[in-house]
């Protein structure tokens, strides 16, 4: 928590902030941790589409697949290339 | 099953891994999430199969709620940080079993269950199985209680027509190799067809691998007599074969000694013994006789004669 702390500290104390609506964390380019998803709305091998509650995020690479997945928190590994907010 | 139930429970570490196939498998990933199920390595194989791991409580949930929805669903494998731990529990019986198995095996590999001969003496096995019987070794003896080595001396020692012993434990089995010596003693005759007596004796023991005894044990034989035949009836048909037998005869032989002096009982026994000093000498006899100025000493020696074929 204090690696957050220190992230929101350095934004400062703007309205996206405050509530974030998703948070990732990407690990080089083997891993994505996601927070706060509502639910998968796609997913194959090469792209992965997740529902939040603004909007959606998509992870696109290759051999990606769900590490883990519960309510609300899902781990992503697999080649990542890109991570796009909708 | 109830066993079964009770320890998934209580068991945790253990994830199953299952083979889902069907159409629109992202529904099911949702569906499965919603009702509070966490999913592990969910990989899509191709478009319609995937494999999806969960902990091991909650595998039959996840089995029953694709089932509903429809999915062909296969359990592949069970595994995790404490499978060895929950596989002990489970087959509880069968470790016992198998801890009970390796038990006896480990205790009973020590017995001998079975004798094997072989070589060019096995002719001779019956003597050495009787050997080793009066040395306390046969079926179920253990091993460790047995010094091979000094038994094979022995062996060797007490019998002239071996040049070689050699004891051997294989498993459960104590595999012996004979091999005969080239040079044969006290063979009668150089005539592998038949035995025949030298001396007067009884016979004390009889023993034909291969032949025809022509004697039986307590019989007076005489000098020159056949003691067993190399022929022998085959599948009614009369054969000759070459002999292979042991004939022990208990025998005498008579020896004089003439002395000016009285009471030379022994002497004259000491040298009746001297001439059959190969001899397996039993018992003597001695009768004096007072025949002008000298004593005669007769001595009668009883002797065991052994006589071998083959």
């Amino acid at each position: 928590m204090g690696f957050i702390d220190t992230i929101k500290e350095c934004i400062g104390d703007s309205e996206g902030i405050k509530e974030p609506s998703f948070r990732a964390v990407v690990f080089g380019e083997s891993a994505v941790y996601l927070e706060n998803v509502l639910s998968i709305f796609r997913y194959s091998p090469t792209e992965i589409k997740f529902c939040l509650k603004k909007g959606s995020v998509i992870i696109k690479g290759e051999g990606l697949y769900l590490k883990k997945y519960c309510v609300g928190d899902v781990v992503v590994c697999g080649k990542i290339k890109c991570l796009e907010k909708e | 099953m109830r066993k079964n139930k009770m320890l998934r429970k209580r068991v945790s570490g253990v994830r199953s891994t299952f083979l889902v196939q069907g159409l629109n498998l992202d529904r099911l990933i949702e569906h499965v999430k919603k009702q509070g199920i966490t999913l592990y390595d969910v990989k899509k194989i191709s478009q319609k199969s995937m494999h999806v791991t969960v902990n091991l409580k909650q595998g039959q949930k996840f089995f029953a709620i694709a089932k509903d929805l429809c999915y062909n669903i296969k359990k592949v494998k069970d595994g995790g940080r404490n499978y060895p731990l929950y596989f002990l529990f489970k087959e509880f019986g069968l470790i016992i079993g198998a801890v009970i198995f390796t038990f006896i095996a480990i205790y009973f590999n020590g017995f001998i269950f079975s004798f094997e001969y072989s070589g060019s003496g096995s002719v001779l096995k019956r003597e050495v199985q009787d050997f080793l019987e009066q040395r306390g070794i046969k079926k179920y003896t253990r091993f460790s209680d047995i010094d091979l080595a000094k038994i094979e001396d022995e062996i060797l020692a007490g019998n002239d027509r071996l040049s070689f012993v050699g004891l051997e434990r294989k498993g459960n089995v104590l595999k012996v190799e004979l091999a005969l010596s080239k040079e044969d003693k006290d063979k009668l005759s150089g005539n592998v067809c038949a035995l025949y007596s030298d001396v007067d004796g009884v016979v004390e023991n009889i023993k034909v691998y291969r032949g025809t005894p022509k004697v039986s044990v307590g019989e007076q034989v005489f000098s020159g007599q056949l003691l067993v035949d190399g022929k022998m009836i085959i599948k009614e048909q009369e054969v000759s074969v070459g002999v292979i037998c042991t004939v022990t005869l208990l025998s005498n032989e008579k020896c004089e000694y003439y002395s000016l002096h009285e009471g030379e009982e022994e002497k004259a026994v000491i040298f009746a013994e001297q001439t059959l000093k190969d001899k397996e000498i039993i018992s003597s006899e001695v009768v004096t006789e007072r025949k002008g100025e000298q004593y005669c000493y007769t001595v009668t020696l009883k002797y065991r004669r052994v006589l071998y074929a083959g």
